[in-house]
Order: C-alpha cells, then structure tokens, then sequence
C-alpha cells in the first residue's frame, strides 16, 4: 500500500540546512509511509532530516550528515476533533494558524505561540520546543498534550497517551520527543486538550524610560492577584516588531476573559504599573492579535545570515541583572537589537544583527550571552557561527542519559544526525 | 460461652481480646500518619497507627507473637492521644484496641517486681481512693514547702501520680483542695439548667482553682452546680495503661454516684477524664448489670468548653487585652472532637486576640503517665510543643487539660519562661472578673 | 532476610537507626494505600530510612553490587501498589527527607525534600500567597515524592492541571548511583525533557531526592456552588454544558444519591437528601471574573433542571460544602467494611454513558458501587462496596473492576487517571497498548535503568520482560486476559 516514490533519485530537494545541501526530498502521505522510507534510510544508513513549515530550522547545531529531507507538511489532517471533550488528534504537518482557525469555529483554542503560525507545523513546534509569552496564562505544548504518536528509525509506529485529559497509563513518552528536534523519533500525530477561547481579550501597552521602572512593573503584576496571561517588556526593537508606539522599554500585558471582566482587569493593570510610566495604552480584541503575532517574531529560530537569536533561562529573581549585563554586550555600533524579556515564564528573547564582520563579532557576543541566565540556547545563527560551538550552550547535567537515550532509540543516528544537544 | 481461658485471636489470648472487625477496618489508607505525635518524630512506620494496626493484625493472625518486644514497645510508645481517630476515613476505633491490647500485654507479661509495686501503688493504692489521693498530694504539698524535694525529687511516687519527675511541675499545685461534699451552688440570674461537677483526682488537687472558676462560670450562665458526693477517679489512666480492671471499678462507683440526680449534663474540666467519661458505655459493655446504665450516663457527659460552647454564654465576658494561643488537649480535640467551642469561647472575649499556633492538634508529650513510661519521646514532643506555642508570641498558652497544663508549665519553667498556662475556663472567669470590676483591661503580662 | 554483609555495608553508610531487618519491623512495610487482596503485598528484606541525597545515593550504589531490587517509598498512600517491594530487596523509605529548603516567591518555586507531606508545603507557603496546586485526596498523607512518582491530580487539577505541570526540577538518584539535577527555575532547559520524563515513572527510573516545585498564586476570589440535580443524566449534561460554554471552574466535582446519603448521614454537611447527583463547582481567579463564571454557571445548572443551586462565598461555608467530598471515601467505610476504589477515565462526553454501565454492572455483580469524582475531567472513581471477608465478594469486585476498565477504553477512555498503574493495573496496559508502543515505553526503562533494579515489576504488563519484547508473549496475556487488540 505504500507509495512512497521507489527511485530515490527522483526526489526533488531544495533544503538547505546550515548550508548543507540536502540531496533528496519526500514528501510522505500516510504513516506507512514515513514508516517505509525511515525503514530504508536506516537500513542503508542514510541521515533523515525531519522538518514541516520548514520555519524553525535554524535551530540545531550543523548535521553532520543529511541524505534525506523528510517533509512532514502534507500530513496534516485533523484526526479526530471533538469539540464537546475539548480534545483533538492532529497529524505533525498540521499548521498551527489553519489549527486555530477550525477550533475557533467552535470558540475553542490552542495558545501555541511561534514566530510563524501561518506556516509553522504542530510537529515543528513542538519538536523546537520554543513557546511563546502566553505560556504563562495558558500553558505551553508541553503543558496541553495528552498523547502522541511517533515512528522510529526502524519504522515502528509506536503511541502512548491517549484522548483523556488526565491520564497516567504507562510512561509519559510525550515528554521524551518535546524539544528533542525529533532526535528520539519522527513526531506523526499529537493529541491535546484543547481550551475555551476566552470572550474577550485586550493588551496593556505601557511605556518605560527606564528599564528598571519597567522591571519593577512587571514583577509587581507578577506578584499580584492580577492574572494576566502574557507579561513582556519589549526594547526598541521589540516594539517595532509588535508594531507598538516606540520607547526606550514596553511593558505588555494581556488580559483575557468574560467582556466585563478582561475591561475591569485593563483598568487594574494600568493602575497598578502607573509608577514611572511615560503612558500606557489599551488595545482592544483584533489589536491584541496583530500585536502579539509581530512580538512573536522574536521566537524565530528561521535560518540567518547576518544574526543571531538567543533563548536565555531568565528567573524573574535575575530578570534585571541578566538584562543590564546583555545591553551593556550588545549595545553601540552598528548593531540591531531585539529583545523581549518574557516574564511570566522567565525566558528572555534576544534577537542581534550585525552590519560587518559578522562572524566573531556574533560568536563573541554568544560565549559572553550564554552563561548569563539559567540556561542559554543559541536559536539560530549563520552556520559559520556556530561550527565548533554547542547552540544548546555547555553539555548539561544528564548527558549521559541522553546519550542512552538517543542509543535505545535511534542507534543509528538516523534522525538528525549531530543535530541535537552535545551533537547526538 | 466457652471459658475465658480458651478465648484465642491468634496470639492474643484470655481476657480484653482486642476486637477483629475493628483490626479489620483500617484498610491502611495512611491518611493517619501526620496525625500521629510518635510518627511525626520519628517517621518509621511502625510508630504509626497504621503500623501498629497492622502489628496488632499480624498478632491476630498468629503472625506475630504477643511479647514481641517490637509489638509490646509500641504499644507502650503510643501516646493514645487519638489524634489518628478524628482523621480516619474508616472510622476504626484506636484508642479501643490499642487499650485491649496493651491489657493482653499486661496480663501476660513478666513485670519487673519493681516495676509491679510502683503500678500496684498507683493504681490501686492511690487513684482507687480519693482520701488517700488528697492525703499523698497533701504530702507532697509538704514536702514541696519543706526544702528536702530537691534531695528526693526522683522518687517514684512523685513520678507515678503523675506529676513527673521535674520539681519544675510542683509549684502549680494549688493551695487548696476541692472536695465534694454533694453541695449545690445556685444559679445567677435566670436559671438555664442543672449540672453536676465531676471533680476528678487530679483536677480536684493540683487544679482546684480551675473548679473554683468553672463553678463561677457555670453559675454565672445560669446553671445550678452541684458537687455529687462520692465520686472518685475516672478510671483513664489505668484503662490507658492496660489496667481496665481497675478503670470499671472506678466507672461503677461513678455510675452510681451520679445517676439517681437526673442532672442536665455531667459537665467535666478535664478533657482526658471526660473522654473517658464519655466510654464508659464501652469499658462496661460486658457487665449486664452496669452495661445500659453505664451508656446513659455517658450520654450526659460534656465537656465544660463543648458544655459552655453549645449553649452559648448568656453572661457577657469583660474585655481582656491578651494575646494567647491555643494548645489543643488530645482528649478534647480528638476524643471528644470538641474543637470549634473552645475557639469560639476565647474569641468571645472582647480584646482578645487569638493566635493559632503550628500543629495545635499534636500531642504535647503528656498524656496520663506517658511522661514517666517514654520520658524521651514526650520530651521531644514537648519541645516541639513549646516552640510551635511561643512562635506565636502569645502571652498566654490556653488550655483544657489537667495534664496538659502541668507539661507546658514544666517545659516553660525550664526555658526560664514564666508565660502562663491557664485553662479556658479560668481565662473566662478572669474575663468575668474583668467585667464585673469594670476596671482597666488586665495584660498577663502584669501578672 | 536481608544478607548479614548488606545490613552491615547499608549501617556502615546510613547509620544503625536508619536501617531495619528485624522481621516485625519489616513487616510494616509489605503495604501500601492499595488494597493487598486486589494489588498485593510483600515484604523487603530490609528497609533504609535516609537522611540525604548522598545517603540514597550510597544505597543505589551497594545495591547495584549486590544485585538487589531498589523501591523507593514516601507516605505510602498509593493506590495502585506502586511502593510494594514485590521482589524483596531494599526499601527506601524517604520519609524522614522532609524538610522545605527554600522557598522563593520571587521565582515562585519551592524546593522541596520527598517525604515532605504535600499540604504541608501549601501551609506553609500560604502565608505569603501561594499554594502547591496538585491536592490528591490524600494530600495530607501522601509526600511531594510520591506525587511526582504518580504524577498525581485532584480535583483543582481541571483548572491548574495535574503534578508535571509543576514540577520545575528534581534531584534524582539513577540506577547507575549517579546524582544528577534535572530542570531549573526556567523552563525549555535544552535537551531532554528528564524532569517530564521522569514525573509518572513510578519510580521505575531514578529515586527523587529533591524537588523544585511551581508555587500557584492564591487567588483573589474563590466561590463553591453546590448544583442539585434529579438525575445522573441532568448533573452529567450540566458538566458538558460548562465544559462546552467555554468556562473553566477550578474543580468540578459529582457525587451520586449513594454518596450522598453516606455523607448525610456521618457528617450533614448538606447537602439535599432527595437529590439524584450534586456537583460541587469551585470557580477561582479575579473577582470580577469569579462573579461572572459564578453566574453564568448558575445559569446553566438551572437550565440543566439543578433542583437547587446554592453559592458559598466564605471561607466556612466553602469548608463545609467540600467537608462533604473530601470524607465521602470515610463515610463509605461506614457502608461497607472494605470498598475498592477504582480510577478510570473517560472522554467528557462518554460520562453519562459511562454511569449508565457502571450502574449495570453494580447491578449484575450485585455489588453496591458509589460514585464520586472528578467530572471536569472525566476521571471516574466507583467505589465498589464489599466485604473482603464475606467468601467470594472478592471475586466478584476483581471482575466488576475489570468490566468497568473494558468498558472505559471501549468508549475512548484510559486505564489509570492519576491513581497509577504499580502492580494494581498492570496487565490492563495492553488492552490501549500494541507491542510496539510497550516496546517503546520499555527502551525507555532499559536507557536509565539496564539492569532493571529500579521498583521492579511495576507498569509494564506481568510476563513482559523489557529485554525481549515478543508479539508471542503479547497474545498470551491477552488469551489470558480474554481481550482482542488491533
């Protein structure tokens, strides 16, 4: 029943990965598919490289090999979608705005948050990992799945979870594939729980001369009973990206709920990080949108050339020192930066271009970025920037176990092969 | 019937056979665990309720022998404070089989002849015989007074009625003695009701200013008093220490000593002898002549704070501008699952403020002769006790309990802490005096 | 019987005090919270009590040498038998790891000891504000340790989800000895996920000696509905109807007439005696927001025919509404002598179904069955009624618990909802799991643990051996087990 093309020379490719040219492309259709090219690769020890949007593949370090490109965009069907469970069985290649759209035909969501909902794929994103803001009202992919199912190396379609919002029935193996770059196995179909899309919503604008005013502001919210779902100061450059009123530091805020309430919780926020303010805004549903989908920009893990994007561990406690310390490295010059200090979650975006000698200007600046947070992730870079370097930062606590984890599960380093953390 | 002698469950054997389907009801859920004093410090299962159930039903079923020395200390380590009971999803009775089986283990251990005197002395010389108590606690008022304590204050006797080891517990004995003589004292104001005092052993000689004031409080809400001649010890500390013999002798002499009256309530000031009170029903339920009488009675038993609690205070308190605490008898909040009254009254004191503290519920380390039996565990607890009270910075550590009162006041006079520990009821009569002499609030502080 | 050279290396390392061989010690210790008739029960030949996470760590290690079983164990208060050192070998209880190291509300995180009792941790943080959100029923027994094993819920998981969303970190002991942390104050740590893997392990891959927990901001308002119904088909219909108008209650809670009753009767916490159902809706957050849900679910209980709402506002009557639900399982003991609480769930939509056939099968088995449970989630409890001593009854419960668990993944549902798998329900895995993806849960077993020392015979089915995995092996358990599975 397979119709995977037998003459593997006749697989078209225009994927490049970190200037790796890959040779072969394809595009399967059905499960058995993948199962049966994933067979072949594997047994002839070709290097697969899983993608969808194709959106996020910056982020890696550079594959030491890459035979095959594995375009999961055409599985993306809807599986199962029962709006009164408030569940759904989506397929990897579904994406996440086309997602969206058909949950809000029945007043529901999912908060997922990437830089490029339009094109990205649910099993892209949730194989990077990389959430965005609203995380922190919502929870992340990590937080709504209930389920999934995954092909290995050898083809082996192998699920675990279920269509149950609550359930501990067997390992957790939803966890094992979450941000893993689909090291540990080809992600095929994920299963949420979905949630009400809330009624009304609208965002805070608050503009800062000064960031610590807009530090304070954002712990104090923290702090409070107040429950805004997103807290995020923004730069300059942050702000332009979400299409703000520009000043030195934006603090936003979002608030979603009941019509009555979201308004009545506007009104709290605005008057509870009034204290050196230059001014606040409030915008109202569709605003709120757009707003959010430019600052989502600063999620980008795309392929760059003349840049680089950076995820740092930010706990709130450090939020202000982390911050100082990255504007006193990446300031003057030519230099462009972006930042989003994402509060809730305790992550900061940072996003620096460079106008000439890019390459030891951008590597200096990661090794001098990278040990400033809890953890630090190089999200992407010019593939000449990252040769010789970990963009998963320094060997972390329990390499060892991945190390195990990637012999048990994928011993021939089919998947990705050098990709992922410490190159497995 | 066949012959007490045959009567067998496993290793247990002969008299006070604990009862099967109450072993068999703890389904060893856990949910007792952080209940328990002796768990919470040392945190091995076997100092648990649930381990010790468990130890009790390996007995029953031929599992375990019945001196085991695991088995027999803990049993003996428990402090039998119940808090286990008031959070056991399945109801077990604790406190009834670890009591019959601390009786199995009596009945057929080998007591040290020492050991047997001092218990013999106890039991049934003093706490049988209300004269005979008052005449060694007069003694012991004596020698307190005479300045020869400090060179006998380890004797046994000291230790076995109670009072403890530590000269520190003396100086609360009271001057006077309350002795029932079947007196009544009337009622102010409208009359509400009729109750009888149960004056008890050592309520009635260390604590008999707490009569004082629960006579005042009582008849200030509206209740004649009476003082029921001929009633004696309650009989708790000898069914707690698997002695139950000696306790029904006691529940007899009491049963009949208040029954013909017909009062409203028995009303009791100490929680440990109304908890035992309040089993009679239980301890009797074998003895066809005393078996129903002995449930009526305890149905009339109440506990002077649930008493005064339930029936709401018809006399308004003077403001007191205290700080206090609460410590939480066993007896009362476990036993008796008497535990909003006696919030209910502190807070009724205008000025008053009440601090809660951390763990109020645990035990303090007393609990009857538990002090003298596991002298280590209950100093322990007592500590814990002590620094869970003073986190508060109360002024004032309130309590209902006789023993209770004693251990705190030992633990605070060895910090060097002169901190009150007064019971409820005469923190109520103060407030009344308060009231009456209309002056400035009182500060316990000034005290 | 332990070996004499083990007790000695296990003293020489933790200390006389800290080790137990003596055989009416160790008996305490063959249970757990399951029931022994329905999950089983054995004895370790020697238990340890550790002070530190180096003290754990040097009992993996002799373990290791000495080729014994290792069961980690905090309150013992799991329901499936996960503690039960079912090979013998060493016992670690935990219990005395019970202290709270930091607490930080800035990054709102605690950390934590295993054995610290979970409302513990959410008394003492509530002074500043905050809560450790999982609240087993058993949460003032059970240990953080233990809900991080079993990845365990509660009700208030329906809004704030259940334990691995709130664990940031944990210290583990691996089977190797290794002492590793996992995870931080930020989450997206890079590389595997091991804190998410971990969480619901059951103790299988590593022992936890410390936890870095999410600590929940208290919120501002919080309301409790009590909403009486005629019928079961009322009281499940109004749990779709708020599920489906897009509100989100903090717990949602249904107990049936059985329930009530027995509740009435030990505690009169009450609620209406005539009622066929109640749900208990407690609704958290913003005042504004809580006053609008409130009303809006009001609405929708009375146009699913509620008999009666009822809204506490106070802290007292809030108590005294969920006094009724959190001693529901008590009053059940006042029934019945024993009672089998099973755990299951379904999708939402299958509740009313799914009551419908756990009434049959009461009816069929001729044993009484109460229900009272999670509805938000779908997450069933049927108390199944019985006498463990009454010849037979037994039987009978084992069977009635089966059918319902057929039943439950027949209408999409799973085997285990938060109680766990341990020994209890091991081998219904493969009646939702193909070869294939036990194969795939097993390589991740044998990635941490090769040698297979870690909590032994838990989760995966009886007869199947993580090494060989055998679609052979599959079909006899399930000739066994009387199942067809695709």
């Amino acid at each position: 029943m397979t119709t995977a093309p037998s003459d593997a020379g006749s697989w078209p490719s225009n994927l490049m990965v970190d200037g790796l040219a890959v040779s072969k492309q394809a595009t399967p259709e059905s499960f058995d598919e993948v199962s049966e090219i994933l067979r072949g690769a594997n047994a002839r020890g070709d290097a697969v490289i899983p993608f969808g949007g194709g959106t996020q593949l910056g982020l890696g370090n550079i594959p030491s090999a890459g035979d095959i490109a594995l375009n999961l965009s055409k599985l993306d069907q809807v599986v199962i979608y029962e709006p009164d469970d408030l569940t759904i069985s989506v397929q990897a290649g579904c994406r996440i705005d086309d997602l969206n759209g058909l949950l809000a035909e029945h007043g529901q969501m999912l908060p997922f948050e990437v830089a490029r909902p339009q094109d990205a794929t649910i099993g892209g994103a949730y194989a990077t990992g990389i959430s965005g803001p609203r995380r922190f009202g919502h929870g992340s992919m990590r937080d709504l799945v209930i389920g999934i199912t995954a092909v290995s190396p050898s083809g082996e379609i192998a699920r675990a979870g279920g269509m149950v919002v609550k359930n501990v029935s067997g390992y957790d193996m939803m966890r094992l594939h979450y941000g893993a770059l689909g090291s540990m196995g080809v992600i095929l179909q994920l299963n949420f729980k979905v949630l009400p899309k809330p009624p009304a919503q609208r965002t805070v604008v608050v503009r800062f001369g000064e960031l610590s005013d807009a530090i304070e502001a954002a712990l104090g919210v923290r702090e409070s009973q107040l429950s805004p779902t997103a807290i995020v100061v923004l730069d300059e450059g942050g702000a332009r990206a979400a299409g703000v009123d520009v000043a030195p530091w934006t603090l936003l805020l979002r608030a979603e709920g009941p019509e009555d309430a979201a308004a009545q919780q506007t009104a709290r926020l605005r008057e509870a990080t009034r204290v050196g303010a230059l001014g606040s805004d409030v915008l109202g549903d569709a605003a709120t949108d757009a707003l959010w989908r430019g600052a989502n920009t600063l999620l980008s893990a795309a392929p760059e050339e003349s840049g680089i994007g950076i995820r740092l561990g930010m706990p709130a406690s450090q939020a202000s020192e982390i911050a100082e310390q990255l504007l006193a490295t990446t300031g003057g010059g030519s230099a462009t930066r972006r930042l989003s200090l994402d509060f809730g979650n305790g992550l900061l975006f940072a996003q620096v271009g460079v106008d000439t000698e890019p390459i030891d200007e951008l590597r200096t600046l990661w090794e001098r970025v990278r040990t400033l947070g809890s953890h630090a992730t190089l999200l992407t870079a010019p593939p000449d920037v990252k040769r010789d370097i970990d963009v998963f930062g320094a060997e972390p606590a329990g390499f060892g176990l991945m190390r195990a984890l990637k012999q048990q599960f994928d011993p021939s380093g089919t998947l990705n092969r050098g990709r992922f953390i410490g190159r497995l | 019937m066949t012959a007490e002698s045959e009567e067998r469950l496993g290793n247990f054997f002969g008299r006070n056979i604990p009862d099967v389907n109450v072993i068999r009801s703890c389904v060893h859920c856990g949910f007792c665990l952080p209940s328990c004093p002796t768990y919470r410090l040392t945190k091995r299962e076997r100092s648990s309720p649930r381990g010790r159930i468990w130890l009790m039903n390996q007995v029953s079923i031929g599992n375990l022998e019945l001196l085991d020395p695991i088995f027999e200390e803990e049993m003996s380590l428990c402090l039998n404070c119940r808090a286990c009971e008031a959070v056991c999803p399945s109801g077990v009775k604790y406190g009834e089989i670890l009591e019959a089986s601390r009786a199995q283990i009596e009945e057929h251990r080998e007591t040290p002849v020492a050991e047997k005197a001092a218990r013999g002395l106890a039991f049934n010389v003093l706490f049988s015989d209300m004269k005979r108590f008052r005449v060694a606690s007069h003694a012991l008022k004596l020698y307190q007074r005479s300045g020869v304590q400090s060179a006998v204050r380890k004797t046994k006797l000291l230790n076995v009625i109670g009072l403890g080891e530590s000269e520190q517990m003396l100086p609360e004995l009271s001057d006077r003695f309350t002795v029932p003589h079947g007196e009544t004292i009337a009622a102010l104001g409208e009359k509400r009701g009729h109750v009888a005092l149960f004056t008890g052993c050592i309520m009635s000689t260390a604590y008999a200013g707490v009569h004082e004031s629960t006579i005042r409080v009582l008849t200030r809400n509206g209740f004649d008093v009476t003082l029921t001649a001929d009633q004696g010890c309650c009989g708790a500390l000898h069914v707690h220490a698997g002695e139950p013999d000696g306790g029904r002798k006691l529940a007899r002499a009491n049963i009949e000593a208040f029954e013909k009256a017909g009062f409203d309530a028995i009303i009791v000031n100490a929680a440990g002898c109304g908890a035992a009170l309040k089993e009679y029903g239980h301890l009797l339920k074998d003895d066809p002549s005393y078996a129903d009488r002995a449930t009526a009675f305890s149905s009339t038993v109440r506990d002077v704070v649930e008493f005064l609690g339930d029936a709401g205070l018809s006399a308004t308190p003077g403001p007191l501008n205290w700080t206090v605490t609460y410590q939480e008898p066993c007896h009362l909040a476990h036993a008796q699952r008497v535990t909003k009254q006696p919030r209910a009254l502190i807070t009724a004191i205008p000025e008053l403020t009440l601090i809660e503290m951390p763990e109020s519920s645990l035990c303090c380390g007393s609990a009857g002769i538990y002090n003298l039996i596991q002298p280590d565990m209950s100093s322990a607890l007592l500590t814990r006790k002590l620094d869970n009270a003073l986190s508060t910075g109360a002024e004032a550590i309130v309590s209902a309990n006789p023993g209770c009162m004693l251990q705190l006041a030992a633990g605070l006079r060895a910090r060097g802490d002169r901190r009150p520990v007064i019971h409820l009821i005469e923190l109520l009569d103060r407030a009344y005096a308060a009231a009456e002499s209309a002056a400035e609030p009182e500060s316990a502080a000034a005290d | 019987m332990a070996q004499p050279a083990v007790v000695a290396q296990l003293e020489a390392a933790l200390g006389r005090d800290s080790v137990l061989s003596n055989p009416s010690e160790l008996t305490v210790y063959e249970y757990d919270g399951s029931d022994e008739a329905l999950a089983g029960s054995h004895r370790p030949d020697v238990v340890v009590l550790p002070q530190t996470a180096q003290q754990v760590q040097q009992v993996v290690k002799i373990a290791r040498a000495m080729g014994m079983p290792v069961t980690a164990r905090g309150g013992g208060t799991g329901l499936a038998g996960g503690a039960i050192a079912v090979q013998g070998g060493i016992l670690v209880a935990l219990t005395k790891m019970d202290r709270i190291l930091e607490i930080n509300t800035r990054d709102r995180y605690a950390l934590v000891e295993p054995g610290l009792i979970n409302l513990d941790l959410s008394q003492t943080t509530s002074r500043d504000g905050y809560f450790f959100a999982p609240d087993p029923s058993s949460q003032r027994a059970c240990t953080i340790g233990g809900n991080v094993a079993n990845n365990s819920g509660g009700p208030h998981c329906l809004k704030y989800g259940v334990t691995v969303n709130h664990i940031l970190g944990l210290e583990v002991v691996l089977p190797d000895g290794e002492l590793l942390w996992v995870g931080g104050p930020s989450p997206d740590v890079p590389g595997v996920d091991l804190t998410g893997i971990l969480v619901g392990s059951e103790g299988t891959l590593g022992i936890v000696t410390k936890a870095m927990v999410r600590l929940t901001r208290s919120p501002e308002a919080t309301d409790v509905l009590l909403a009486a119904f005629p019928s079961i088909e009322a009281a499940s219909s109004a749990v779709s109807a708020i599920i489906a108008a897009g509100v989100l209650p903090t717990a949602l809670e249904m107990m049936d007439a059985l329930t009530i009753t027995a509740v009435e009767s030990a505690y009169h916490a009450g609620y209406p005696r005539d009622a066929a159902a109640v749900l208990l809706i407690e609704i958290d957050g913003l005042l504004e927001v809580v006053a609008e849900n409130t009303r809006l679910i009001s609405v929708i209980c009375e146009q699913q025919e509620a008999t009666e709402v009822r809204v506490a506002s106070t802290q007292e009557e809030r108590d005294l509404l969920w006094l009724g639900r959190k001693a529901a399982l008590g009053a059940m003991g006042r029934l019945a002598p024993n009672y089998y609480l099973q755990d299951t769930v379904v999708p939402r939509t299958k509740l009313p179904v799914t009551l419908q056939r756990v009434e049959e099968i009461s009816k069929d088995y001729k044993l009484p069955v109460a229900n009272v449970f999670h509805a938000g989630d779908g997450n069933l409890h049927p108390l199944i009624l019985f006498d463990r001593h009454k010849p037979g009854d037994i039987e009978r419960v084992l069977h009635a618990g089966t059918e319902m668990i057929h039943w439950c993944i027949e209408v999409g549902g799973a085997v285990s909802g938060e109680h766990g798998i341990g020994l209890e329900k091991k081998d219904f895995l493969p009646l939702v799991f193909t070869t294939e993806d036990l194969a795939a849960m097993a390589g991740l077993k044998l990635s941490f643990d090769p040698l297979q020392l870690f909590n032994p015979e838990k989760v995966f089915p009886s007869g199947f051996s993580c090494g060989e995995v055998s679609a052979l092996r599959q079909q006899a358990l399930a000739a066994r087990l009387g199942i067809d599975f695709v």
